[in-house]
């Protein structure tokens, strides 16, 4: 169990796959300027990365290792990654059209978001077993949606601060996220 | 090293699971494209004048749905579009500038008093009565122009009034008001003396700071309704903002918006009245004319010497 809580943690904050690793950068900036959208996306992401991670689990252990078929892993985790995106694009656009509207391009994008494939890749890497893969994902998926809200709050509060002309708009969204994740970097304090 | 017949299967096998997944999630969640429709439609007018070139405005919304331009709307203006833009995350766009607003206005000395514009306006801004001279209210003409063609006379043009910068017709005139110092403005020092002399013990420096990006909604919520433009928090300023200005341009954007709403439900409940007044009227001589027709069939049928 305690090892259980370590991982969760680890994925969620000291090796927090935006702020830490860099990854899933393009949504990070780009779905960011609200908070609304930006919660949206980063549930909407969550749910893919947890959902795909555990499937390219099971495809792995239950197929492609006794096959001796691991060299396909990329091919076939991105193969699963787009069929999860599709179904939560098309789960979404019948539950919440305006919500569907608003993510415009950066639902479809989710497919090339690499911290997702990152997930399923690493949780493999480190042969997790499948309880352990799950709550790997998960803390990433909750790390990721973590961020994404911190992240647009701040930059909510920046489009009322008195900025320098030169630095409004992306500029200070760049240097802000820098701070951020400065700020992410004690977490690895705790050497989980 | 597994052969290439293995790795075919496990490639062709996944794909075809993975299409069969989202073929029947395509077909278990169909897109509901009414809610989206009911959303475009509460921020169109209301005014059903076809000017979009659909029948009225839930038809133009449920196009706008299906990807039809938001700009189309010339009773709304470029606020509707600006608000539909919002709404769909489009571009803004405004509308060409023979899109916007004129107003109808009657040539009240060629007017015979025939009444027959004033049934043919959606949002009843002709007033009027048989045998006397109609005149339209200004503040309620959404210049569709469905009343010119009706006039016998020809006396009603669409007259393009002076806009403000916005593309709507100039209403409020601007009064004198305190000056603003001469001394320069310098940045809020949130020294907290504006508040302090706020009689309706608002948060001026909270205020100023929405009402100067912009955020009318926050600025609300924090009061700026309840301000009542007395100008003591310009008098204590120590460093000479204008927060007064700020705030009559606030407030005059919040009324504005209110209003815009309140004309909106407004029309559409007046549209809906005359509807349910012109259908009833129709069905009630529909069904007189058959009642003749009947007892004249009746008639006939007594008297067949008569014929």
């Amino acid at each position: 169990m305690d090892e259980l809580g370590l991982i969760l943690i680890g994925a969620l904050l000291v090796n927090n796959f935006v702020l830490a690793q860099f990854l899933g950068l393009c949504p990070f900036m780009g779905v960011s300027r609200q908070y609304p959208p930006a919660l949206a996306m980063g549930l909407a992401t969550a749910f893919v990365l947890t959902l795909s991670a555990a499937l390219s689990h099971l495809i792995y252990h239950g197929l492609l290792m006794p096959l001796e078929l691991e060299f396909l892993r990329i091919l076939i985790f991105i193969t699963v990654i787009a069929s999860v995106v599709q179904l939560t694009e098309r789960i979404l656009r019948s539950t919440s059209p305006l919500l569907y509207e608003v993510l415009g391009i950066y639902l479809p994008l989710i497919t090339s978001n690499c911290a997702v494939l990152a997930v399923a890749l690493l949780a493999v890497g480190q042969s997790l077993t499948f309880m352990q893969t799950l709550v790997y994902s998960l803390g990433a998926a909750l790390g990721f949606a973590l961020v994404m809200v911190l992240f647009a709050a701040l930059r909510e509060r920046l489009d009322h601060a008195s900025i320098p002309v030169a630095f409004r708009g992306a500029p200070v969204a760049l240097v802000t996220a820098g701070i951020l994740s400065l700020g992410f970097m004690g977490f690895a304090g705790m050497n989980a | 090293m597994a052969d290439p017949l293995t790795l075919l299967a496990v490639l062709g096998g996944l794909g075809a699971a993975a299409g069969l997944a989202l073929s029947w999630a395509d077909r278990r969640f169909k897109p509901d494209p009414d809610t989206l429709i009911d959303a475009i439609d509460t921020l169109l007018p209301q005014t059903q004048c076809a000017q979009c070139g659909y029948p009225g405005c839930r038809p133009y919304a449920a196009a706008i749905a299906q990807g039809e331009a938001i700009d189309l709307c010339p009773p709304g203006g470029p606020e509707t579009a600006q608000a539909l833009a919002r709404l769909l995350g489009r571009a803004v766009t405004t509308p060409p500038p023979s899109l916007q607003a004129p107003v109808a206005v009657i040539d009240e000395a060629r007017c015979i008093g025939c009444y027959l514009c004033i049934p043919a306006c959606p949002v009843d801004a002709i007033i009027g009565a048989p045998q006397f001279m109609h005149t339209v209210i200004r503040d309620r003409c959404t210049g569709c122009g469905l009343c010119v063609a009706p006039c016998p006379v020809d006396c009603i043009d669409l007259v393009d009034l002076p806009m403000t910068e916005d593309a709507r017709p100039i209403r409020i005139m601007a009064r004198p008001r305190n000056r603003a110092p001469a001394e320069p403005e310098l940045p809020c020092i949130r020294c907290g003396l504006c508040e302090a002399s706020c009689p309706e013990l608002l948060q001026p420096q909270e205020l100023l700071w929405y009402t100067r990006t912009g955020a009318w909604d926050e600025a609300a919520d924090r009061g700026l309704d309840r301000c009542i433009e007395c100008g003591l928090c310009n008098q204590v300023c120590p460093s000479n903002i204008d927060l007064l200005v700020q705030f009559t341009r606030g407030r005059q954007a919040l009324a504005g918006a209110a209003e815009q709403a309140r004309q909106a439900l407004e029309a559409r409940a007046r549209f809906e009245r005359h509807e349910a007044r012109t259908t009833a009227g129709d069905a009630a001589r529909e069904a007189r004319r058959r009642e003749r027709l009947q007892r004249a069939k009746d008639r006939a049928a007594e008297r067949p010497w008569q014929r």
